[in-house]
């Protein structure tokens, strides 16, 4: 290393614009830097967020190295956000920050400010993409990495995505993912977070829904030694829909939270949401999830479900599954939380049967996780994850 | 049955009615170390009761008012602490029989029914007519068993060692804003100690009532159920209707011993202008049962979140709670259970309508601690919203740092269905009848758990309160 990396806290407004971006841009990212540097500390009391203290982050303009997992489908562009700056402007311009708001957290802000790497993906209107794309992040110069997303789906357009931060390095990770559903668009969203065991990751992901458009959001968190993910689907169109699932491991020394929201604006949209996470030794998962039914939407129809399993005393699952609801024009909603060990008489059965308690626990729980990892579209990708979850029970 | 007690006569002047005041003492609008000082030599207390009031204003003026955060409420903003009346008093002291209470104050307890529950034999009566309890009655039986049954400022001075192994050791000063406050000022409230084995059969009612302009009210209750003994405490709150905000602040501390079983049942119905700021706490020991029956009709803002510390093997807790948020109203309360110990069981049963733009909001907390191996908790929070300006948030804190837990908790939201509505009304039962015998059949497991007179009591509240809802 031959110059020192400045830290982002000493960063200066002009440290945060690239001379060669349009003024628009200039404006939006100096707009955020006032929001990092003015704005208050969030209120997360289950995050620490002195392990993601701005003092300790470097600012670097290559960030990331980010890698195509397979091949770019026909039809689909895909290229770094930076050159879309250039290459598909008025596009960026048009969605570039209307998902995730920089207003959204301190951390929102900081990645607004300073991304220098990200993807960007646009599917043209009623374009079927016929193979799964898969986009891969990693750690770059410095020990922070800055990265956003912008994946754009025009009317009646369909993508299976799979966005992965995996590999060791940082340890910081400040990331930001826009999903921007044109009316009619499916898409099969793999967000996976399998990072080292010493990352920090901070992440912002929201989905915009449009009109009968569909969302099938799939969540893996097994990586990183901290996480706070604020996700976010935000169901603005009439008709649309969500179906989310996420698998969770906390093991030892790790504290991973997830904050996902299912947020209903338009009429008769429809969220089924169902969290999976298992705690191990001193691991420690926090699902903080909300339903919000905004007043004017109708006619919603909404369940969150959150199950922790216990796998060792020393572990801990937080949960929080809110309702807030703002109008009475709702067909039903609710939510269910659980948490607990393994079932005994799950456990009896199996043993009963001549299968090893140790076998027998590995199996309830890798049934458990079933139903979410069976939703990972790349079959290696799909055996990698199991057999990595496989091991550490 | 329920369309029947629809055609009764409410007497709705039963809640809303304001007595002249003629106070012996009452202290200016505000407050300050003189009032504290003031309030707690007029009361001839002990010196270490006023240096725990002084400590308690320091940590009151030292704390935030809670507007934000975890279990923060902005409507908060609209309460103006100069603004409150902290300390009055009717009567020179606590009357020992009927015939000593004043004339005016017996007209407020008739309308309140107080004299009805006394030929009914409803047992001991300690009602508060402003801050401080002012009558007071123990059927005799109880004496000989040893319950004690006193205003809390009487208990101070007739009790005192019990008194202050207990006070402030469920809920410290420290432990909130309010609950500094009340420490500061209280005033009035029940001090009850059932022996060792004593079962009270009758429940023991205490009858509470704002009647001053801007006053507040810091009652302050201390219970302790003593090994294997039993009781059933009823708190009733009624207040006239005024125009400016008003702050009800109160405390309530219990010690429930081994084997005991204690039962606190409340039905709140402040006026529309009062913010109901309540810290309710009880610890649990071994086998001990504790219950919370607790309803929340009036007040502008209550937040309340009825706990219980189970602190030994096997103990027990229950909140069953309802709660109804109609115009100008919030409703934000809850539970709390705090498994502490191995083979402990909680249950949370929330109930909850809003309408006519009010707000429910239903917060609780289940935290389970390293060790507390084979706890159960259930937990079910329904939900009703009755129009599209209504509104209700659910916000359960669930933490668990034991793997031997089986915890469920399960919510739902909705309105009443059209298919109800049609069936009910395809028997020529009115909408308005309707909609009000649903609500009432919502809130029936909360109701079949009350003692008579108080269930018909919530139901006529209820129906008189769904008048006029089908808009």
């Amino acid at each position: 290393m031959l110059t020192k990396l400045p830290v982002i806290a000493a960063l200066t407004a002009q440290d945060i614009v690239v001379a060669s971006e349009p003024t628009w841009l200039q404006q939006w990212r100096q707009a955020a830097w006032q929001h990092v540097n003015e704005g208050a500390a969030p209120l997360w009391r289950r995050t620490d967020l002195t392990a993601f203290a701005l003092t300790d982050m470097e600012f670097s303009a290559t960030t990331s190295t980010s890698q195509l997992g397979s091949a770019i489908p026909d039809g689909v562009v895909v290229m770094p956000l930076s050159q879309a700056v250039r290459e598909h402007g008025d596009l960026v311009k048009a969605h570039l920050g209307s998902a995730v708001s920089f207003n959204a957290s301190k951390y929102a802000a900081l990645n607004a400010a300073t991304w220098r790497d990200g993807w960007f993906v646009y599917v043209p209107k009623n374009h079927e993409a016929s193979v799964p794309l898969h986009l891969l992040q990693g750690f770059g110069a410095g020990n922070t990495l800055v990265a956003r997303n912008l994946v754009v789906l025009e009317r009646g357009a369909q993508l299976s995505l799979i966005e992965q931060y995996a590999g060791d390095g940082g340890p910081f990770a400040v990331v930001a993912s826009e999903l921007i559903l044109g009316d009619g668009a499916t898409l099969k969203y793999t967000s996976m977070q399998t990072w080292g065991a010493n990352v920090h990751h901070m992440g912002h992901q929201v989905a915009k829904v449009g009109n009968d458009a569909t969302i099938v959001w799939t969540s893996v968190n097994t990586g990183a030694a901290h996480q706070h993910v604020d996700a976010e689907t935000n169901l603005v169109g009439n008709g649309s829909r969500v179906d989310w699932t996420a698998a969770t491991v906390a093991g030892n020394g790790q504290r991973l939270l997830t904050a996902p929201w299912l947020r209903h604006v338009g009429r008769a949209t429809e969220a089924h949401m169902d969290f999976k996470t298992v705690v191990k030794g001193s691991g420690y998962a926090t699902f903080d999830g909300m339903i919000k039914i905004e007043g004017g939407s109708t006619d919603t129809v909404t369940r969150l479900e959150e199950h922790a399993l216990h796998l060792s005393p020393q572990a801990r699952s937080d949960s929080i599954p809110g309702l807030k609801i703002d109008t009475n024009n709702v067909q039903k909603a609710g939510h269910a939380s659980t948490s607990g060990e393994v079932d005994d008489e799950q456990l009896f059965y199996m043993q009963a049967r001549g299968i090893p308690k140790s076998d027998a626990v590995h199996m309830i729980v890798m049934g458990f996780f079933e139903s979410v990892l069976d939703r990972i579209p790349l079959d290696t990708l799909r055996e990698q994850v199991t057999a990595d979850i496989s091991a550490r029970i | 049955m329920t369309v029947e007690a629809n055609e009764l006569s409410f007497d709705y002047s039963k809640y809303g009615f304001r007595q002249e005041e003629n106070y012996v003492f009452k202290s200016g609008k505000g407050l300050s170390e003189s009032v504290v000082r003031e309030l707690s030599m007029m009361k001839g207390e002990p010196e270490w009761m006023l240096k725990r009031r002084l400590q308690a204003l320091a940590i009151f003026y030292s704390k935030p008012t809670p507007i934000d955060g975890a279990w923060g409420n902005p409507d908060l903003l609209d309460l103006n602490y100069d603004d409150i009346h902290y300390f009055v008093r009717a009567g020179d002291k606590p009357a020992t029989d009927w015939d000593a209470v004043p004339e005016e104050i017996k007209n407020t307890f008739e309308r309140l029914g107080i004299p009805e529950a006394e030929r009914k034999f409803l047992a001991g009566v300690g009602a508060q007519y402003e801050s401080e309890v002012v009558y007071h009655s123990l059927r005799e039986e109880w004496s000989k068993l040893g319950v004690i049954f006193l205003d809390t400022d009487t208990a101070l001075k007739e009790q005192p060692e019990m008194f202050k192994q207990y006070f402030g050791t469920i809920i410290p000063s420290a432990d909130n804003k309010y609950a500094a406050l009340n420490t500061a000022v209280w005033s009035g409230g029940s001090f009850v100690y059932v022996p060792k084995g004593v079962h009270v059969d009758i429940p023991l009612q205490a009858y509470f009532r704002i009647n001053a302009e801007n006053m507040g009210q810091f009652e302050r209750t201390l219970i302790i159920i003593d090994e294997g003994a039993s009781a059933h405490y009823i708190e009733g709150c009624t207040a006239p209707q005024y125009s400016t905000n008003s702050l009800h602040s109160a405390v309530v501390e219990i010690v429930v011993k081994k084997g005991g079983k204690f039962r606190y049942t409340t039905i709140q119905n402040w006026a529309n202008n009062i913010f109901n700021l309540v810290t309710k706490r009880a610890v649990a020991f071994e086998d001990a049962s504790m219950e919370w029956v607790d309803g929340n009709i009036g007040s502008r803002l209550t937040m309340k979140y009825p706990s219980v510390y189970l602190m030994g093997r096997g103990a027990r807790g229950e909140v069953l709670s309802v709660a109804y948020a109609g115009k100008g109203q919030h409703q934000d309360a809850g539970a709390k259970m705090v498994h502490n110990a191995p083979d402990t069981t909680s249950v949370i049963t929330n109930k909850s309508v809003s309408k006519g733009g009010g707000k429910t909001t239903y917060r609780g907390l289940v935290k389970v601690h390293p060790g507390a191996t084979g706890a159960k908790i259930n937990v079910n929070c329904d939900a009703l919203i009755l129009d599209n300006q209504s509104k209700s948030d659910t916000i359960p804190y669930i933490e668990v740092e034991e793997a031997k837990v089986t915890l469920a908790h399960e919510a739902t939201v909705g309105r009443i269905g059209e298919e109800q509505l049609f069936y009910l009304m395809s028997r020529g039962i009115s909408q308005a009848e309707a909609m009000s015998m649903i609500v009432l059949g919502f809130m029936e497991p909360f109701t079949r758990e009350l003692p008579m007179e108080y269930a018909v009591e919530l139901n006529r509240l209820i129906q008189l309160e769904m008048e006029g809802s089908v808009g």
